[in-house]
């Protein structure tokens, strides 16, 4: 045979998935979660130890206590993803990459808020995830064998979306604590069709619902710093994938779980003047969780500990300076923030699947942010913020009535 | 998931059993709303609240997010004391906010401000010490004409009806502490009627209006002044009677002298929205 295929399906064993797969799908693919909110964004999406407008919500649901008046918010997202893959017949030998991917615009978040005595409400939506990409990988060569990969065309569309809702009281004039819960949906859309619609060809085409929670605190020492801690519980997602073997049938369906990442943050606010405050938080993203009971379909000779994705450790900085001109606010922010590699690698022998999940070099990214706004009479407020990233740019814009 | 569902039901009810302190800028809001209503109690107690948590103050001060609120509880605090009659407090109040340019020339409270001081300081000059009529008259002052407490705002009645008020305690000997007992004139019940009013001690207004009303039914002023006092108490308790009673009060003004000029300085901007309904 002049083109060995070196993917060998399971066919004889039954396989209940526990987590993504060793699907060319998930080679590079990264999860990259939004958070809301223009004004949060454009300060390095730094909001933890903040969480001052709506979106706190989502971000920490403890600063629903600032808020002093009911309020309503909407948020509009403009994304456009670059997923560098290998795709090119040489490219792992070359490593020369193509970037996939869609530019996505969508309702990002909505909230409305209300303050009653003590204790704060809200309810909301948020896109936790959109993603669109469709690719091609061409047959590429294994570099060092004779081995060549089925040419590969796919077809990924993710979208998770939290619907929310939260409350905040203050035990004290300085700490505050919150709590969201949230029905999350995913839904998830998936296609790889190998070889011309003869190859081993695989489908997701599912929706899956789960109750997720986030909880938080702040602590304001003095009214110049604050303090915020977050944990986010997010959820365990279930599909079913069908599988089209090359003789065209369909093997029963496998279950499969899509575990998004838990979320640990500390973040501090610092008000050096009355218009400027610095933001900085530093967020862990449980990545791992992602490969845990990691299910192996083409690659038999490796073990599911063979593949694993890293926990990140984040970190966010940003700014935001209010200035008036007359009864108008007019703020200036920027910031940035870190994304450290968290991808699916291998760590086992098999030719094949190391030219394919370790291609490239892990290394951590840093994107920055810059933004602004205008509120007038303490009513209205309309914030912008634009993302510049490695593997995306994002364009988001928020407006805020307060009754 | 229980364990989640009984932690969010916990964390949801908290708040029931729990009793704290406002935020600051909740302190100010709902201390200007008291003040507002003619609350002064209420307004005191807020906006001093207010003013420990968040101590500095100015005409754009950072409540959160992007909103900033124009904070000045000493201008307020000081105009309170004023018309609870405590003066020195008032006077202090109302210079820090002065010498602090938390109200200036372009704002309206600025002018009223500089009445306010003016007044307090005339209020403190030595030989106008004012006594309540909870204080024992010394002897030597026995004979002398009392000045009032919140006369200024009396000297606008006084000049506008050519009234001449005195106020005469008998004689207390030395070193006894019972209270004098005072003849209660109608002028003299409208003039501690008015002092009850602008004190905010609004129940106490009522009943001595009431008794000026009984004798002389057609006192524009007292019926105003009722009118003013049961708004007060409505716009404090939400409650319709009093709302009832001060219209109807309100509407025997308007018979009685279409033209009468109140005085729009010192009463609650919402208190002359109902009168000029």
């Amino acid at each position: 045979m002049r083109f060995l295929h070196c993917f060998v399906i399971l066919f004889c064993i039954t396989v209940e998935c526990f987590a993504i797969t060793d699907e060319v799908m998930w080679e590079q693919f990264t999860f990259n979660f939004a958070s809301p909110g223009a004004r949060a964004n454009a300060m390095g999406r730094a909001f933890v130890g903040l969480a001052d407008d709506a979106t706190a919500a989502q971000s920490n649901p403890a600063g629903l206590v600032l808020l002093s008046r009911p309020e309503v918010s909407f948020e509009n997202k403009t994304t456009g993803f670059a997923s560098p893959r290998p795709a090119a017949a040489n490219s792992l030998r070359t490593g020369e990459t193509v970037d996939f991917g869609e530019t996505i615009n969508s309702p990002a978040f909505a909230s409305f808020v209300y303050p009653t005595r003590n204790l704060r409400v809200a309810l909301f939506r948020q896109e936790f995830l959109n993603y669109r990409e469709e690719f091609r990988l061409e047959k590429r060569i294994v570099p060092e064998t004779e081995v060549t990969l089925f040419q590969v065309d796919g077809d990924i569309k993710l979208k998770g979306v939290n619907y929310g809702a939260a409350a905040a009281y203050h035990f004290s004039t300085k700490l505050f604590a919150g709590f969201s819960a949230r029905i999350s949906q995913l839904s998830v859309e998936s296609e790889q069709e190998r070889e011309i619609r003869t190859g081993p060809n695989t489908r997701i085409d599912g929706n899956s619902s789960e109750f997720t929670f986030a909880i938080g605190i702040i602590y304001n020492p003095v009214r110049k710093v604050s303090f915020g801690v977050v944990y986010e519980r997010n959820g365990k997602y279930h599909f079913e994938e069908t599988y089209q073997r090359r003789d065209g049938g369909f093997d029963p369906a496998y279950s499969l779980v899509v575990k998004v990442p838990d979320r640990y943050a500390v973040g501090t606010a610092i008000r050096p003047t009355e218009g400027l405050t610095i933001v900085a938080d530093i967020v862990k993203v449980e990545y791992s969780q992602l490969s845990d009971d990691f299910t192996i379909i083409f690659n038999e000779h490796s073990q599911p500990d063979d593949f694993h994705i890293k926990d990140a450790t984040e970190i966010h900085l940003g700014a935001e300076e209010i200035f008036f001109v007359d009864s108008t606010a007019i703020a200036v922010r920027g910031g940035f923030f870190t994304n450290p590699p968290h991808r699916l690698r291998y760590s086992g022998k098999e030719l094949a699947a190391i030219a394919a999940f370790n291609f490239g070099e892990d290394s951590s990214a840093a994107s920055f942010t810059i933004g602004g706004g205008v509120s007038v009479s303490n009513q209205t407020q309309i914030d912008a913020a634009y993302i510049f990233s490695d593997t995306f740019n994002e364009f988001s814009a928020s407006f805020v009535l307060r009754f | 998931m229980n364990k989640v569902i009984k932690l969010a039901t916990f964390l949801v009810l908290v708040p029931l059993f729990i009793s704290a302190n406002d935020l600051w800028y909740y302190s100010y809001e709902s201390g200007m709303k008291a003040f507002h209503a003619g609350d002064l109690n209420k307004a005191e107690f807020k906006l001093s609240s207010a003013l420990s948590a968040q101590p500095t103050q100015g005409k754009r001060i950072k409540a959160y997010g992007t909103k900033f609120i124009r904070y000045i509880p000493d201008y307020y605090l000081g105009v309170i004391y004023f018309r609870q009659g405590r003066y020195q407090e008032a006077l202090e109040r109302l210079q820090k906010a002065k010498n602090a340019k938390l109200v200036t020339g372009n704002e309206a409270e600025f002018e009223e401000l500089l009445n306010y001081v003016q007044l307090a300081e005339e209020k403190l000059k030595p030989t106008q010490e004012v006594p309540s009529e909870n204080m024992i008259v010394p002897e030597a002052i026995e004979a002398k004409q009392i000045p009032l407490v919140a006369d200024d705002l009396y000297t606008s009645f006084k000049k506008e009806e050519n009234i001449t008020v005195q106020l005469n305690f008998p004689p207390v000997p030395k070193g006894t502490r019972e209270k004098p007992e005072v003849k209660v004139t109608t002028d003299e019940a409208e003039l501690k009627a008015l002092v009850a009013f602008y004190s905010a001690d609004y129940q106490r207004a009522i009943s001595l209006l009431e008794q000026v009303v009984l004798k002389n039914v057609q006192s524009v002023k007292a019926h105003f002044y009722l009118g003013c006092s049961y708004a007060a108490l409505a716009l404090q308790s939400g409650k319709r009677n009093e709302l009832q009673r001060s219209k109807e009060h309100f509407t025997i003004v308007r018979k009685l002298n279409p033209s009468y000029k109140c005085d729009s300085k010192y009463i609650s901007p919402r208190i002359l929205q109902l009168y000029s309904r």
